[in-house]
């Protein structure tokens, strides 16, 4: 098996770890490009096979297939944000975000939607992005579905999946077998650990090599921390530097100057880096409409054992109840299942002692469904809001609005109708006040009653999107369609801190198209303009 | 370094609610003036590690080492094992998971775990905020369970949060390990797969392409 990581390493690529640069080191180059994931990635590929010299700078070290040991524990602290201790202001919703060469998207569980058409219309309507019409995205959607071997998965799904599928088609409800950017696929369910077979066409083995044999470089274990302006100009970026192994920060600084410069550091990323540089905000948009795609879960014990640590992580999914009641409706949401792995079921439930102990011991027995609710669409969701902690680190604040209460409550509800319409034996909602139920009956008469403040329910996101938004009026946004920052004249943003709401599926198609069509336009831009 | 610090404003606001909030109790006081002497030595960036050069530990310290292991049979419940020789070696090993844990969630999660910890160290803060009041040695499993779960449903969010904190890298640590899952069916990477892939294999991570011809 050959890592094409490792031999493009061994060919002369460009890659230098910034913990072996002297302090205050100064580079060079035509565009920076901050964050190697979906957005960052990409853009590095369309603008260096454009003839551009891209530096990719990115805060983690490379972690590539020989690192990718398959054990929880590691995987967990050192290929995600704050060793996946990463959490909403008030603690409420933790925040699973790739922290790694190739981003989220190295550690994603390859679950592929293009954009819904229903979200393309909404943001004509609402905030007239005249660009992003499906005729105009279907082009850039097929060049990334072939050029990431994106296809509808032929295996049969696991237990995991199955149990979903069963119960949709037991109530009638719709359900799909999804899309994936898999080549070889192993079947063995180590996605969210990186990909161990090399497998999964992640921006780790895609657009980063792609970049790299077009004369790219990329610098690990630097961290942009804040733009220098003159005029309407970005002059400088300053980065700290950490060690060797990319967790700690070290005294060391380093500067990069370049004509142009690409943030793509994700929706907590890339406002923070404007945030610390104290950028041009005269509309005060910058940070806010914040969106997750907040995830709640029903944990349930089945007859048959499920063993929802093999097999592809997802591979159904049902939007039965995704724009039922209208985009602009009560809040809608995406079934799917997760991987159940025993440290991260542990971390999920919110318990502890002899009912943990328990849910342990039926490990193989348990499925785990998951409702994705769809945030932004509705006055009452205008999501979170990203801020500066007193370190300078950034930190999302993200209310749960009664609006969101609802929808979880009725996502609850679903997600337990369909686990015993499946065969479960009983379920139990992730979230402190809930108990073990029987029955559908029993679970329909608790549930209404489970509170939704903050910290009661499990939550987790594994999508933060917006905070840059893209408009086309600089009252309402960051960006305009294009990526161009409204006030600075050197700067794209290029990620998807720049959707105006949530997808409402599963992001990493949404960034890559968007992000292919948006960096073309910037390449003929920089070489011509 | 050469970091822009945040102007006096924010950071004025931020003490003014502090002050106006320690006014809200006694133990919210506690949490709280913990909290702030916490955020300032955050600015300075520095994780709090452990710099003791004889400890085992990078971040833990003898107390915290103390304090999680006598949490560990409450947390652990009927999966903690029986025996005094298993249970030493399963707290030698679960605390060294968390120390690898801590050392990577980034300076200001370290400081907040530093912060709790910290509170249930100080015997006064401790016995006012847990209700546990001898020291963590001489405290019964009973006694623990009752203050974890005070925290869990506790009206004030900060003990909701500092449960959440305790049980998810306490958990975590323990049930991440394959060796203490292996009656539950799973053992981790199968040996089958294991044998196939180049990463168990020191070594075959050389990749076979000679040097220059990448494309």
């Amino acid at each position: 098996m050959t890592d094409s990581i490792q031999a493009g390493l061994d060919g002369g690529w460009d890659v230098i770890n910034a913990a072996t640069l002297l302090d205050k080191t100064v580079l060079e180059t035509d565009v920076v490009v901050i964050g190697s994931g979906a957005g960052g990635a990409t853009t590095a590929e369309f603008l260096s096979r454009a003839g551009l010299k891209v530096l990719i700078i990115e805060e983690a070290k490379l972690r590539h297939q020989k690192d990718f040991k398959l054990n929880e524990l590691d995987a967990f602290s050192s290929l995600y944000q704050e060793g996946t201790s990463r959490r909403t202001a008030d603690g409420a919703i933790a925040i699973y975000q790739g922290r790694t060469v190739g981003g989220s998207t190295t550690i994603n569980w390859t679950s592929t939607f293009r954009t819904p058409e229903p979200t393309l219309e909404h943001w004509h309507q609402h905030f007239g992005l005249t660009e992003f019409s499906p005729e105009n995205m279907r082009p850039w959607f097929e060049e990334r579905e072939q050029a990431l071997s994106m296809q509808a998965w032929q295996t049969p799904p696991n237990e995991n999946n199955a149990i979903l599928k069963r119960g949709c088609d037991a109530l009638g409800w719709s359900s799909q077998t999804m899309v994936r950017n898999v080549k070889g696929c192993w079947n063995l369910g180590y996605c969210g650990f990186g990909c161990p077979t090399n497998a999964k066409q992640s921006m780790l083995l895609t657009s980063i090599p792609s970049a790299l044999n077009h004369q790219a470089s990329l610098l690990t274990c630097a961290s942009a921390e804040f733009f220098s302006f003159e005029a309407d100009r970005i002059s400088e970026l300053s980065c700290s530097i950490y060690d060797t192994e990319g967790f700690q920060k070290t005294a060391r600084t380093l500067s990069i100057r370049a004509r142009h410069y690409v943030l793509s550091a994700g929706a907590i990323g890339s406002p923070a880096v404007l945030l610390r540089s104290e950028a041009p905000d005269p509309y005060e948009t910058l940070g806010k409409r914040t969106f997750l795609h907040p995830v709640n879960t029903c944990t349930a014990t089945m007859k048959e054992p499920v063993k929802g640590f093999e097999g592809a992580p997802q591979s159904i999914y049902s939007d039965e109840f995704l724009w039922k009641e209208g985009v602009t409706g009560p809040a809608g949401f995406k079934l799917e299942v997760a991987p159940v792995f025993p440290g991260g079921l542990a971390a999920q439930e919110a318990l502890h002692g002899e009912r943990l102990a328990r849910r342990l011991q039926l490990l193989a027995y348990t499925n785990s469904t998951i409702a994705l609710l769809r945030d932004g669409f509705h006055d009452d969701s205008p999501g979170g809001r990203v801020k500066l902690r007193n370190d300078n680190s950034p930190v999302l604040d993200y209310p749960i609005s009664d609006y969101l209460k609802q929808g979880f409550i009725k996502a609850y509800l679903a997600m337990a109708e369909l686990q015993f319409a499946a065969g479960a034996v009983s379920l139990s909602a992730a979230h402190h006040d809930a108990q073990e139920w029987t029955s559908w009956q029993q679970a329909r008469n608790e549930i209404p009653k489970l509170s939704m403040e903050p910290l009661r329910a499990a939550l987790f996101s594994a999508h933060v999107m917006g905070g840059c938004s893209m408009g086309t009026s600089p009252r309402n946004s960051v960006v305009n369609q294009h990526g161009e920052h409204h006030q600075i004249s050197n700067l794209n943003i290029i990620d998807g801190s720049t959707f105006p709401t949530s997808i409402g599926a599963n992001p990493q198609l949404s960034i890559y198209a968007m992000a292919a069509k948006q960096a073309t336009h910037l390449a003929t831009r920089l070489k011509f303009g | 370094m050469n970091i822009k610090i945040k102007t006096s404003q924010q950071v004025t606001d931020i003490d003014l609610k502090r002050r106006q909030f320690l006014k809200t109790g006694l133990l919210g006081g506690l949490l709280l003036s913990t909290a702030h002497l916490g955020a300032c030595s955050s600015k300075t960036l520095k994780a709090p590690l452990n710099t003791n050069q004889y400890s085992p530990y990078l971040f833990l310290t003898r107390e915290d080492a103390i304090m999680l292991s006598a949490l560990l049979p409450a947390m652990l419940a009927q999966n903690w094992p029986a025996s005094p020789l298993a249970q030493r070696q399963a707290e030698a090993d679960t605390l060294q998971r968390i120390d690898t844990f801590l050392l990577r969630v980034g300076a200001f999660n370290q400081h907040e775990i530093r912060k709790l910890f910290d509170l249930l160290q100080v015997r006064l803060a401790r016995g006012l905020t847990s209700g546990i009041w001898r020291s963590w040695e001489n405290t019964d499993r009973q006694q623990i369970e009752a203050f974890l779960q005070n925290w869990k449903h506790s009206g004030i969010s900060l003990f909701n949060s500092g449960y959440n904190g305790l049980s998810d890298i306490i958990c975590f640590a323990w049930y991440s390990n394959p060796q203490n899952t292996l009656a539950f069916g799973y053992a981790g990477v199968p040996d089958h797969v294991a044998q196939n892939l180049p990463q168990f294999h020191a070594h075959s991570l050389k990749s076979h392409i000679p040097k220059g011809t990448a494309s």
